[in-house]
C-alpha cells in the first residue's frame, strides 16, 4: 500500500499501475508464504489437509465405491478394527475405513462448493455495498444484520427442512447461512481500501464500475477473505456433519461423516469403533482448516505475530 | 470500585440467564394439579380421585410407582384421538373397554356384565352396576352410546364399529346395538383400544369449554391421569375406588418416560432408572441376556414390517415392477441387519403369530436374477427411481438393506425418513410410491385387512397405504365378516393372503420377536402377543 | 444509560421482525397442503377450502406475514398442524428446559475458560499454556454431537457414573452441559489468553509492576478490567453457535426441550411448530445480544458519556 501511493507522485498510465500492482502482489505472496512456513501450526495443518485432499483425490484408487463403499456385505459385519478392515466394518458389512476416505470427498465437496457460493454471492453484495455505498450499502447490510441474528445452524435447519434433505439442498443451506459473513468482511476491507489511488486511478481513466469492483477492489480484498474461508470451511464440516447426524443433510448410502455417526450410534454400546473414527475424521479435518485459518491470520497480519 | 461495578454487571448476566431457565421451573411446569384445572363437570359429584381419597393405609401393601421406558412420544390421551401403540400403553390403563380380550385370545366381560345376540342383528348389552369414572360419576348406558358414537366419528377409529348401524339406550344399564349380517368382527372391536368409554357430560362439558379429553382425561381404568409432559413422561396414579378387585392395581402408579435414543433406553435400565423397557432394541439383546439384574421377557408377537407400494400411481401401478422389487427384498439380511436376528422372515400380509395369517402360495424369493427379468419384462431394463419412505429412524437400516439390493438390480431407491403424522399422512392420503411401516395385529384379522385394503379409503389418509382398488378383496373381506366359524374366516383371509402376494401388493420383510426387558425384581407384568400388555399386576419387590 | 438501553431496544424491533419475515418465507417453500394435514385426507374439498379461507391460507404472502406478526404480538403462535396444540404452549412447555441447559453451559464455559486463558497468558509458552491451548484447538475443533456421544461411551457405557439421557436431576444436566460447553469454553479461553497477552504488554501493566504492586494484583486488578470486552463478545456470539448446537444435543441426550421439539417436528412436517421453534430460538439470541450490549455499556466509560 505504501508502493501505491508514492506511485501517486509520478501520476502512472494504466500499465503502470498494473505492473506495479502485480509486483506487490507477488512480493506480499512471497512474504505471507515465508511467515506461514516458520508457524509449526500452520504447517501441521497445511500437512492434514494435504493428505485429506490426496485421499479425497484418489478414493476411488484405494477403495471402489459401488462394491466396497456402497455394497453391504452381509458375511462380514460389525467385524472389530484387524488387519483386513483397519477400522473395522459397520452394521452393513462395510469398511469403515473406505467410506471415511470416501467420506472426506463429500465433506470437501461440501466444504468447498459451499464456501465457494457464499464467499461469490457474499463478496460481491459485500463488495458492491461497500463501493456503492449510501443507500444500497446500508439496506444490503440491515439484510445481512438480520442474516446475522438467526443462529446459522438453525438457518441451515429451516432451509433444508423446506426444502427437504439432500446434498444439494445441503450445500445451499450451508452457503446462504455464510453468505453474511462474507459480505461484511469485503464491505469493511472494501471501504478502507476505495479511496486508495489505484482505485482512483481506474476511476479516472473511465473504468466501469463493475470492471472496477472485480478488477481493483476485489483482488485486493482477498486477503481477509481467505482466511475468512478456511474458517468457513471448517465451520461448513461441522454443520453439515451435524445436519447429516439429525437426518436432514446427506443420505444413506452416501458416506457422509455426520450420517455415518448417525448410523453407528445404535451401536455405540457394543461396537463403539463406529461412532469413534467417523467422528475423529472430522475433528482432524475441521483442525486442519482452523491451524491453517490461524497461521494464514498471522501471517497476513504480522502485527499480530510478535 | 470500577472492578466491582463490572462484576456486578457480568453477575446481573448470569442472573439474567438463570432467572429465563428459572421461570416457570424446570421440572415441573406442567405439573398443575390435574384435579384443579378439571373442569367441575357435574354437580353431583366431586373432582377427580383426589389421591386423599385412596386410604392411606392401603398403601402399605402397594408396590412403587413404576416406571416404564418408551420409544415414542405419546400422542393423544383421548382414546378415540390416536390409534398407536405407545398412546395405548396409556390410554388402556386410564380408559376401560365394554369387554376385554384374555391372554387365551378369548373375550371376556370388563365394563359390560353380559352380551347376548337377542336375534341376528341386535346385541343386547348389560352394564355392570356402579363403576365409577375416575370425577366420580357412574357409568350408565348413555355412556356407552356417547362412546361408542364418538369413537365412529374420529378419524383413528370409525373403521372399527361399521357393522353397528344403531346404538338404543334401553335402560340405565342396558344398551341395544343394531349390527349388519357381517358383524364378525363386533366382539374383537368392542375390546379395541380406541373402543374404550369415556363420561359423556364431562366430556361434553370439557369440549365445550374448548378444551380436550386429551388434555384432561378420565375414564374408568384401574388408574387415573396425574400429569402428561408432552415429550417428556406421564404419570397416572392407582385409582382407589376401580371396580374390579381382580384388575386393581398393585402398584402405586405408572410413570412413562419417552426415552427416544434406543441405547438411552437400555442403560436407564441398567442404572434402575426405569423398571421396564416396553422396545427392547435388538442390539442390545446379548448384553441383557448375560446381565443377570434383568431379565429378558420373548413373546410371539402380532408384528409385520413391510413396505407397501402405492398401486394407484407410477411407478407401482406396474405390476411388474412390484413383482421386481419383490424380488429385491433379502429378508435375511434385513433380519440380520436390523433385528440383530432377533426376527422371522414373512412373506403374509399379518404377523405371523396372528390369527389370520398363512403362508401364501405364491412368495417371490430374494433373487436379483429374477428381479432383473421382471424389470426387463417391464421394459425397464435399465431399471428405475423410487423414494421409499420410513416410518422412524430405527427402521433406517432395513431400509438400506433394500436400497442395496435394489440398487444391484438397477432400480434407485431414494429414502426418506418421517415420523409417524408426516407419514400416515403421505402413504395413507397416496402420495408415496412406497412406504416402510410396521404393524401389530390385534386379535380380530379384519382389523388389519380392512384398514390396509378398504377401497374406501385409499387416500383417506390411514392405512391402505397400497392403495390398490380391487374387487377380488373387497368381496373377500365382506364375506369373511359374515362368518363366525373361526375356520372358515381363516379360509377367506387365506385367500386375501395369496391374492396380495401374487401381485405384490404388499412386500412383507418380517416379524419381530416380541421382547421386554424388566428389572429383575419386577413382576407381574402381562404381555399379549398383540401388544396390549397389562400393567395394573406389575409388583416390584425391594 | 437508559436512553441507550431504550435505543438498543428499538432497534431489535426491525431485526426481529426481519428474522421472522425471513424464515417465514423459507418455511413457506414448505410443500404440502396445511389444510389436508389439518383435516386429514378424508376431508372434502368443501371443508379444506373453508378451512383454507377461514385461516387465510390463500391469502397473499404479506398479508400472512402480516397476520403472523400481529397474532405474534398478541402471544398467538399458530396451532401444531399434528396435535392442535397452541405453538406457544408447546414451546412453553419445552423452553425452561432448553433455556437451563443453555444457562449452565455458557456459565460452565466462562467458569472454566476465563480462568485458564488468564493463567495461560500470564505462563505464556510453559507447559500448562501450550497443553491448554492445544485442548482449546480440539474443543474448537469437535463437533459437539459427536463430543456428547463420546462422553456418553465414557461417562455411562463404561463408567456407569451419569445417565446418557433424560431430565430431571442434576445428575441428568452434566453430560449435556458439558458437551455444549465445551466448544465454548475453547473459542472464549483462546480470547482471553489472546486479549490478556495485548494488555500484558501494555505501559501501564508495566508501570503497575514497576511501582511493585504483586504480578497476579496486577492481572486481577488492571488486566482483567480491559479484559472483559473481548470476552463479552465473543461469549455473546458464542451463545448462537451454542443455541444451534442444543438442537442436536438435546436430541442425543434425549432432552425434552425446544430443540429436540423442532427435530421432531420437522420429521412431522408441522410446520407452525418449526417456525414458532426456530423463531424463539432466534429472539432469545437477539435478547442476548442486546443484553451483551448493554453490559458493554456498563463496562465501557465511553459509551456510558455518551449517553449521560
Amino acid at each position: 500500500m505504501k508502493q501505491s501511493k508514492t506511485s501517486g507522485l509520478f501520476s502512472p498510465t494504466q500499465a503502470e499501475l498494473d505492473i506495479l500492482a502485480k509486483y506487490k502482489k507477488r512480493s506480499e505472496l512471497g512474504e505471507i508464504w515465508r511467515r506461514l512456513r516458520k508457524n509449526k501450526a500452520a504447517v501441521l495443518g497445511l500437512v492434514l489437509l494435504f493428505i485429506i485432499f490426496m485421499s479425497a483425490l484418489f478414493a476411488d484408487v484405494l477403495y471402489d465405491y459401488e462394491t466396497e463403499v456402497v455394497l453391504p456385505n452381509y458375511s462380514s459385519t460389525l467385524i472389530a478394527p484387524c488387519l483386513e478392515h483397519p477400522l473395522g466394518t459397520d452394521e452393513l458389512g462395510r469398511d469403515v475405513l473406505a467410506r471415511i476416505v470416501h467420506g472426506s470427498r463429500l465433506s470437501l465437496e461440501i466444504a468447498l462448493l459451499s464456501t465457494a457460493i457464499s464467499l461469490s454471492v457474499g463478496g460481491i453484495i459485500g463488495a458492491y455495498a461497500g463501493y456503492i455505498g449510501g443507500r444500497f450499502d446500508s439496506v444490503m447490510m440491515r439484510i445481512m444484520d438480520i442474516f446475522l441474528a438467526i443462529p446459522n445452524m438453525l438457518l441451515a435447519l429451516a432451509i433444508v427442512a423446506a426444502l427437504g434433505p439432500n446434498l444439494m439442498n445441503l450445500i445451499i443451506a450451508i452457503a446462504i447461512s455464510d453468505i453474511p459473513r462474507f459480505a461484511r468482511i469485503l464491505r469493511s476491507t472494501v471501504l478502507s481500501i476505495k479511496d486508495n489511488d489505484f482505485v482512483e486511478a481506474a476511476r479516472a481513466a473511465g473504468a466501469k464500475r463493475s470492471t472496477i469492483v472485480f478488477r481493483e477492489v476485489i483482488p485486493n480484498c482477498l486477503a481477509p477473505l481467505i482466511v475468512q474461508a478456511s474458517i468457513v470451511m471448517a465451520a461448513a464440516i461441522i454443520l453439515a456433519a451435524g445436519l447429516s447426524f439429525i437426518g436432514l443433510g446427506v443420505q444413506p448410502p452416501a458416506p457422509e461423516w455426520g450420517a455415518m455417526l448417525s448410523s453407528g450410534r445404535a451401536y455405540i454400546r457394543d461396537y463403539q469403533y463406529l461412532v469413534l473414527f467417523p467422528g475423529l475424521a472430522i475433528v482432524i479435518t475441521v483442525l486442519a482448516f482452523n491451524l491453517l485459518g490461524d497461521g494464514l491470520r498471522d501471517a497476513l497480519d504480522p502485527r499480530l505475530k510478535q | 470500585m470500577k472492578t466491582r461495578k463490572k462484576l456486578i454487571a457480568l453477575g446481573l448476566m448470569l442472573c439474567m440467564l438463570l432467572s429465563c431457565a428459572a421461570c416457570g421451573g424446570p421440572s415441573d411446569s406442567r405439573q398443575d394439579s390435574p384435579q384443579n384445572s378439571q373442569p367441575n363437570t357435574s354437580q353431583n359429584t366431586q373432582t377427580p380421585a383426589p389421591k386423599d381419597d385412596a386410604p392411606s393405609g392401603n398403601t402399605g401393601d402397594l408396590s412403587r410407582i413404576v416406571v416404564i421406558a418408551q420409544s415414542l412420544d405419546i400422542t393423544s390421551l383421548d382414546p378415540h384421538g390416536h390409534n398407536d401403540v405407545q398412546s395405548g400403553d396409556v390410554t388402556r390403563m386410564l380408559y376401560d373397554n365394554l369387554v376385554r380380550l384374555d391372554t387365551n385370545n378369548e373375550f371376556v366381560p370388563m365394563l359390560a356384565e353380559s352380551w347376548t345376540y337377542l336375534d341376528a342383528n341386535t346385541v343386547e348389552i348389560k352394564l355392570k352396576p356402579n363403576v365409577p369414572f375416575h370425577d366420580g360419576h357412574v357409568l350408565n348406558a348413555e355412556d356407552v352410546k356417547f362412546s361408542l358414537e364418538r369413537e365412529m366419528q374420529s378419524g383413528f377409529s370409525s373403521h372399527l364399529l361399521t357393522m353397528i348401524t344403531n346404538i338404543e339406550v334401553v335402560d340405565d344399564l342396558t344398551l341395544k346395538l343394531t349390527v349388519t349380517d357381517d358383524s364378525a368382527a363386533l366382539m374383537s372391536s368392542l375390546s379395541h383400544l380406541c373402543s374404550a368409554i369415556v363420561p359423556k357430560e364431562y366430556t361434553e362439558k370439557l369440549e365445550a369449554e374448548g378444551k380436550t379429553l386429551s388434555e384432561f382425561p378420565c375414564g374408568t381404568g384401574p388408574y387415573y391421569y396425574d400429569y402428561w409432559r408432552v415429550g417428556s413422561e406421564c404419570q397416572i396414579l392407582r385409582f382407589a375406588d376401580y371396580y374390579d378387585e381382580d384388575y386393581k392395581a398393585k402398584n402405586e402408579g405408572l410413570l412413562f418416560k419417552y426415552i427416544a435414543e434406543a441405547n438411552s433406553r437400555v442403560i436407564a435400565l441398567e442404572t434402575g432408572e426405569v423398571d421396564i423397557v416396553l422396545q427392547v432394541p435388538s442390539t442390545s439383546v446379548s448384553s441383557l441376556e448375560a446381565n443377570s439384574d434383568i431379565k429378558l421377557l420373548r413373546y410371539d408377537s402380532t408384528d409385520l414390517h413391510y413396505i407397501s407400494p402405492n398401486c394407484s400411481k407410477a411407478p407401482f401401478d406396474n405390476e411388474l415392477l412390484r413383482q421386481a422389487v419383490a424380488h429385491c427384498i433379502d429378508r435375511d439380511a434385513i433380519i440380520q441387519v436390523q433385528c440383530s436376528g432377533n426376527a422371522k422372515p414373512n412373506y403374509a400380509t399379518i404377523g405371523l403369530a396372528a390369527i389370520g395369517y398363512s403362508d401364501p402360495a405364491v412368495k417371490y424369493e430374494y433373487s436379483i436374477e429374477k428381479a432383473k427379468e421382471k424389470l426387463a419384462e417391464a421394459g425397464y431394463s435399465d431399471g428405475f427411481t423410487f423414494t421409499l419412505s420410513v416410518l422412524g429412524e430405527n427402521n433406517s437400516r432395513a431400509a438400506q438393506v433394500v436400497q442395496a439390493s435394489c440398487a444391484q438390480a438397477g432400480i434407485t431407491v431414494n429414502i426418506e425418513i418421517l415420523e409417524n403424522s408426516a407419514m400416515v399422512a403421505k402413504c395413507g392420503g397416496a402420495e408415496s410410491e412406497a412406504g416402510l411401516g410396521w404393524w401389530v395385529a390385534n386379535a380380530e384379522p379384519d382389523n388389519t385387512y380392512s384398514p390396509w385394503f378398504s377401497r374406501s379409503l385409499i387416500g383417506a389418509g390411514g392405512y391402505n397405504w397400497s392403495s390398490y382398488d380391487s374387487d377380488e378383496i373387497e368381496t373377500l373381506m365382506a364375506q369373511a365378516l359374515r362368518v363366525s366359524d373361526p375356520a372358515e374366516r381363516q379360509a377367506f383371509y387365506s385367500q386375501i393372503n395369496d391374492f396380495v402376494s401374487e401381485h405384490a401388493i404388499v412386500w412383507p420383510l418380517y416379524s419381530e420377536d416380541g421382547m421386554v426387558a424388566t428389572r429383575a425384581n419386577v413382576d407381574g407384568i402381562v404381555l399379549y402377543s398383540i401388544v396390549a400388555h397389562l400393567y395394573q399386576g406389575i409388583t416390584i419387590a425391594e | 444509560m437508559y436512553k441507550y438501553i431504550l435505543k438498543r431496544l428499538l432497534t431489535l424491533i426491525p431485526v426481529i421482525l426481519g428474522v421472522i419475515l425471513i424464515i417465514f418465507l423459507i418455511m413457506d417453500l414448505t410443500p404440502g397442503d396445511p389444510a389436508r394435514l389439518v383435516l386429514g385426507n378424508m376431508a372434502s374439498e368443501e371443508a379444506l377450502e373453508s378451512f383454507r379461507q377461514e385461516q387465510g391460507l390463500n391469502d397473499p404472502l404479506p398479508i400472512r406475514y402480516g397476520r403472523y406478526v400481529l397474532n405474534i404480538c398478541r402471544g398467538d403462535l399458530g396451532a401444531s398442524y399434528k396435535t392442535g396444540r397452541s405453538v406457544l404452549t408447546e414451546l412453553l412447555d419445552r423452553f425452561p428446559a432448553s433455556m437451563l441447559l443453555a444457562a449452565s453451559s455458557i456459565m460452565f464455559a466462562l467458569v472454566i475458560s476465563v480462568p485458564l486463558g488468564i493463567v495461560s497468558a500470564v505462563k505464556q509458552n510453559s507447559i500448562f499454556d501450550n497443553v491448554s491451548m492445544v485442548v482449546a484447538l480440539l474443543g474448537i475443533a469437535m463437533p459437539a454431537f459427536w463430543l456428547g456421544l463420546i462422553v456418553i461411551i465414557a461417562f455411562s457405557l463404561n463408567l456407569n457414573w451419569l445417565p446418557s439421557g433424560g431430565y430431571g436431576t442434576f445428575k441428568h444436566l452434566i453430560l449435556p452441559t458439558f458437551t455444549v460447553g465445551a466448544s465454548c469454553a475453547a473459542n472464549i479461553a483462546r480470547i482471553t489468553r489472546s486479549s490478556m497477552l495485548e494488555i500484558i504488554r501494555q505501559d501501564y501493566m508495566r508501570t503497575a509492576r514497576a511501582k511493585g504492586v504483586s504480578k497476579m494484583t496486577v492481572i486481577l486488578h488492571h488486566g482483567m478490567r480491559n479484559c472483559w470486552i473481548p470476552i463479552i463478545t465473543v461469549a455473546g456470539l458464542q451463545f448462537g453457535t451454542l443455541l444451534g448446537g442444543i438442537v442436536i444435543i438435546e436430541n442425543v441426550f434425549a432432552w425434552p426441550g425446544v430443540g429436540n421439539f423442532l427435530l421432531t417436528s420437522i420429521t412431522s412436517k408441522d410446520t407452525p411448530c418449526v417456525l414458532g421453534a426456530i423463531v424463539l430460538f432466534t429472539v432469545v439470541f437477539s435478547v442476548v445480544n442486546l443484553v451483551v450490549d448493554i453490559i458493554y455499556a456498563f463496562v465501557d466509560p465511553r459509551i456510558k458519556a455518551q449517553y449521560k
